[in-house]
C-alpha cells in the first residue's frame, strides 16, 4: 500500500471517528431556572465544538421537569438520556441505572465537597449510587441591611420566633413588608416547616408519620409568618417575590439565594450592596436542593451520557457556572477561592452554613405534595394547625416509604429508631 | 339484503371505531379499577381488589372536596353562561351585518385553547402586577387577590369557565330563536304584549327545550374541567381549587395510583352520566307538557 493511500485512509478515519462522536446525541432535561439550563445550552455548545457529543436540551419548570421526567421512565418513552432531578424522584429510581462504576472509573468524587456522594445527600438505590450531584443550593434568609438598621433589629434570627418577634417592629419603622417569599409556588412553604419542625418525619415502624405536637407549632409559626407578607402577597411568583425584596417593598425575603443573588447584586440593581444572607433560622433544617444527573436504565449510550455529565457537573466549568449563572459550586476548590469569597462576602458565609446543616425531607412527591398542600391550607386559615396536621399524619399512614428513603432518612436522623 | 341488514352494514365500520377507541379504553379502565395498581411501583397489574378502590375514593376527604368545588364551578358556570349567553343572543339577534360581525367577535373567547385562556387569564389576574389590579389601583378601587385567597380563587375560576363557553350558550341560542315562528310572536305584539311580556310568556317557554339542552351540555363539560385549573391555580390555594378532572390526573398521571385514578373516573362518568339523564328527562317533561298545552 502506497503512502498516499495511508494518509488518506487515515484522513479518512479520522474523520469517520469525529463524523461518529458528533453524531452521538445526548437528550438531556434540566429545569428551566435561567442558571441550570443556561449553562447547560452553554456547556453543550463548547463539548459540541471540542468533538464530544451533541447535547439536546429541554428545559421546563420544575413541576413539569419532574411530571415529565417520571412519565419518560413510567411510560417507557426513554425520550431522554441525562435527567436532572432531585430526591423526589424517589418512586422511580428502580429506572436508573447505578453509575458508581464510572465514578471510581475516573475518580470523579475528588475533590468535591464532603459526603456530598454519600447517601442521603445524593440518591443511592440497592447500595449504589445513582445521582451525580452538580448543583446545590440550601434555602436562604436574605436580609435589606438598612431596613433592619432602621428598625434597631439585629440580623440574627435562632429560630421563626424571633423572625416573628422582630416582623412587627420591623413593619412599624420602615412602612413595609416584613417577609417576602414565592407563596405562589406551592411546593415553597415546605421550607418553612422543614426548618421550624425539629421531629422526624419516618416512625419505628418505617411509615411516614409527624410528631404531632412539634409539627403543629412549626405550623402555627407558618401562619403568623403569612401575616406579615406583603398586599396580595399570598400568590407571588418567585419573580414578583424577589423583586418586592429588590424594590425595599419587604425587608426579609426568603427563597433559593441562588435564584436571586446574582439579580440583586447585577448592575443597576437597587439593593446591590444593601443586602446580605444570614443563617437560616429554625430548630430543623434548611431545605437542601441537590440537582443530580440521572442515566435511564434504558440509555443505550452509556458513555456519551457520561461525557456530558462530566462536562456539565465537572470542576472544569464550576467556576464558570457559579459566575455567569448562580450555580452553586459542589467542588470545594471554589469555595477556597478568595476572589469568589471575597465578591461574596455578603453571603458566602451563610451559604456555606447552609450546605453543612441542609438536608432532603424523606418525601415522595406525593407525602409531599400533600403536606405542602395542606400547609398552604393552614397558612390560609381553612384548616386549624392541629387538624391540618392530624390530616397529614391519616393520608401518610397509606403511603409507603421506599427503601431509598428510607435508608436516606435513616442516615440523616429523620427516621425514628 | 334486507334494509336491516344494510343499515348494519353501513354502521360497522363507525361502531368498530366506537369500539376501539371509547369501549376498549372504558373496559379496560374498569378493569384496572378492579385491581391494585400503582404503576410507580410495578409494571404490570396487581391483585384483584374489587370495590375496595370505589369505597377508598369515596372516603378520601380529597375526593369530597373536589366534588364540591366541581359541583359548585358547574352549577355556578351553567347558569352564569346561561344567562350570559342567552342576554347576547338576544342583543344579537338579527340579520344586519353589525350583529353577524357582533356574533363572530363574541365567539373568540370559545375557540381559544382552554390552556390558552387560563394561562392568559393567570397573568391577566395577577394580584400584584396584573393589569386587571393595575386597572382598579389606577381608579382608587380594591384589588383583591383573584387566584391567592381561597375563596376567591373558586369564584374566578367558575367566572372564568363561564367566559369561555358563554358564546357556545349564545350561538346555539341564536339559532333556538331564529327558528321561532314569526307568527306568534306578530299575534302577541298585534294583541298589545310588551317585550318582557313576550319574552317571558312566549319566548322562553318556547326555547326552554333547547335551553335545557345547552344547560346539559354545559353542566356535564363543566363537571369535567381540568384544563383551566391545571395552568391557574394549579389546584391552590392548597386545595381550595381542585376539581374531580385534576384531582384524578394528578392521582393517575402525577403518582401514578392509575387503579385508585381509574376507579375516581368511573365515578365522574357515573356523575355525568345522571346529569345528562335528569336534564333528558327533564326536557321531556317540559316537552309532553307544552305537546298537552
Amino acid at each position: 500500500m502506497t503512502r498516499t493511500t495511508i494518509m488518506t485512509a487515515g484522513a479518512i478515519a479520522s474523520l469517520a471517528l469525529g463524523s461518529a462522536a458528533l453524531a452521538q446525541t445526548v437528550e438531556f432535561s434540566v429545569m428551566e431556572s435561567g442558571t441550570n439550563d443556561v449553562a447547560a445550552r452553554q456547556i453543550a455548545d463548547e463539548l459540541a465544538v471540542a468533538g464530544g457529543p451533541r447535547v439536546n436540551i429541554s428545559a421546563f419548570p420544575w413541576a413539569v421537569l419532574r411530571q415529565n421526567n417520571t412519565t419518560d421512565l413510567i411510560s417507557g418513552t426513554n425520550q431522554y438520556d441525562v435527567m436532572s432531578g432531585g430526591y423526589y424522584l424517589a418512586d422511580v429510581y428502580a429506572y436508573f441505572q447505578p453509575l458508581d462504576d464510572l465514578i471510581d472509573r475516573d475518580g470523579f468524587a475528588e475533590g468535591m465537597i464532603d459526603n456530598l456522594m454519600e447517601p442521603g445527600r445524593s440518591e443511592w438505590a440497592d447500595g449504589r449510587q445513582i445521582g451525580i450531584p452538580y448543583g446545590i443550593d440550601a434555602y436562604g434568609l436574605l436580609i435589606n441591611t438598612a431596613m433592619l438598621e432602621a428598625a434597631g433589629v439585629e440580623p440574627s434570627f435562632t429560630d421563626w420566633d424571633a423572625v416573628i418577634a422582630a416582623c412587627p417592629v420591623i413593619e412599624a419603622a420602615t412602612g413595609e413588608a416584613c417577609l417576602s417569599h414565592p407563596t405562589g409556588s406551592p411546593e415553597q412553604i415546605g421550607a418553612f416547616f422543614f426548618s421550624g419542625y425539629a421531629g422526624t418525619f419516618i416512625d419505628g415502624d418505617g411509615g411516614y408519620a409527624l410528631d404531632s405536637v412539634a409539627a403543629t407549632a412549626a405550623a402555627e409559626d407558618i401562619v403568623t409568618l403569612w401575616s406579615f407578607l406583603p398586599e396580595n402577597g399570598t400568590a407571588m411568583s418567585f419573580d414578583e417575590a424577589h423583586a418586592a425584596f429588590a424594590n425595599g417593598q419587604a425587608a426579609i425575603l426568603v427563597t433559593w439565594p441562588s435564584f436571586v443573588t446574582g439579580v440583586l447584586d447585577a448592575e443597576g440593581s437597587a439593593i446591590a450592596g444593601g443586602w446580605q444572607q444570614i443563617d437560616f433560622p429554625g430548630t430543623g433544617f434548611p431545605w437542601l436542593s441537590l440537582w443530580q444527573l440521572f442515566v435511564p436504565a434504558a440509555t443505550e449510550d452509556r458513555e456519551a451520557a457520561w461525557a456530558w455529565i462530566k462536562a456539565f457537573a465537572g470542576p472544569e466549568n464550576a467556576t464558570n457556572n457559579l459566575v455567569a449563572h448562580s450555580m452553586n459550586s459542589v467542588w470545594a476548590a471554589t469555595y477556597e477561592d478568595e476572589t469568589l469569597m471575597a465578591a461574596r462576602a455578603h453571603y458566602w458565609p451563610a451559604t456555606t452554613v447552609g450546605f453543612a446543616r441542609a438536608k432532603n425531607p424523606p418525601l415522595t412527591g406525593e407525602a409531599q405534595d400533600f403536606l405542602t398542600n395542606t400547609l398552604q391550607e393552614i397558612a390560609n386559615g381553612r384548616t386549624p394547625p392541629a387538624d391540618g396536621i392530624a390530616s397529614i399524619n391519616s393520608t401518610w399512614a397509606g403511603l409507603p416509604v421506599p427503601p431509598p428513603l428510607l435508608e436516606a432518612a435513616q442516615g440523616s436522623g429523620l427516621a425514628a429508631e | 339484503m334486507t334494509d336491516r341488514q344494510t343499515l348494519l352494514l353501513c354502521l360497522l365500520p363507525a361502531l368498530l371505531l366506537l369500539a376501539v377507541t371509547q369501549f376498549y379504553p372504558l373496559a379496560q379502565s374498569l378493569r384496572v379499577s378492579l385491581h391494585d395498581w400503582t404503576l410507580a411501583r410495578s409494571p404490570v397489574m396487581g391483585e384483584f381488589v374489587g370495590g375496595a378502590n370505589y369505597l377508598r375514593v369515596l372516603n378520601d376527604r380529597q375526593f369530597s372536596g373536589a366534588l364540591s368545588f366541581t359541583l359548585s364551578l358547574a352549577l355556578g358556570s351553567t347558569l352564569l353562561s346561561l344567562a350570559a349567553g342567552f342576554a347576547l343572543a338576544l342583543l344579537t339577534l338579527g340579520e344586519d351585518w353589525r350583529f353577524r360581525m357582533s356574533r363572530t367577535l363574541l365567539l373568540l373567547p370559545m375557540v381559544i385553547a382552554p390552556v390558552a385562556v387560563g394561562t392568559v387569564w393567570r397573568m391577566m389576574l395577577a394580584a400584584r402586577i396584573g393589569p386587571v389590579n393595575e386597572a382598579l389601583r389606577a381608579l382608587g378601587l380594591p384589588t383583591p387577590n383573584w387566584l391567592g385567597d381561597p375563596r376567591l380563587a373558586q369564584f374566578t375560576l367558575t367566572v372564568i369557565d363561564a367566559w369561555q363557553w358563554t358564546p357556545f350558550v349564545m350561538i346555539v341560542m341564536s339559532a333556538a330563536l331564529a327558528s321561532l315562528p314569526s307568527e306568534v310572536l306578530r299575534a302577541a305584539q298585534m294583541d298589545g304584549a310588551g317585550r318582557a311580556l313576550i319574552l317571558r310568556r312566549i319566548v322562553l317557554p318556547m326555547v326552554l327545550p333547547v335551553l335545557l339542552l345547552v344547560a346539559m351540555f354545559r353542566m356535564v363539560d363543566a363537571l369535567m374541567t381540568l384544563d383551566i385549573v391545571f395552568t391557574t391555580t394549579g389546584g391552590g390555594p392548597g386545595f381550595a381549587t381542585q376539581t374531580l378532572g385534576y384531582w384524578i390526573y394528578v392521582q393517575g398521571l402525577r403518582y401514578f395510583n392509575i387503579s385508585y385514578a381509574a376507579a375516581a373516573s368511573w365515578l365522574l362518568l357515573v356523575l355525568c352520566m345522571a346529569t345528562a339523564a335528569g336534564f333528558l328527562v327533564w326536557r321531556k317533561r317540559i316537552m309532553a307538557w307544552q305537546g298537552g298545552q
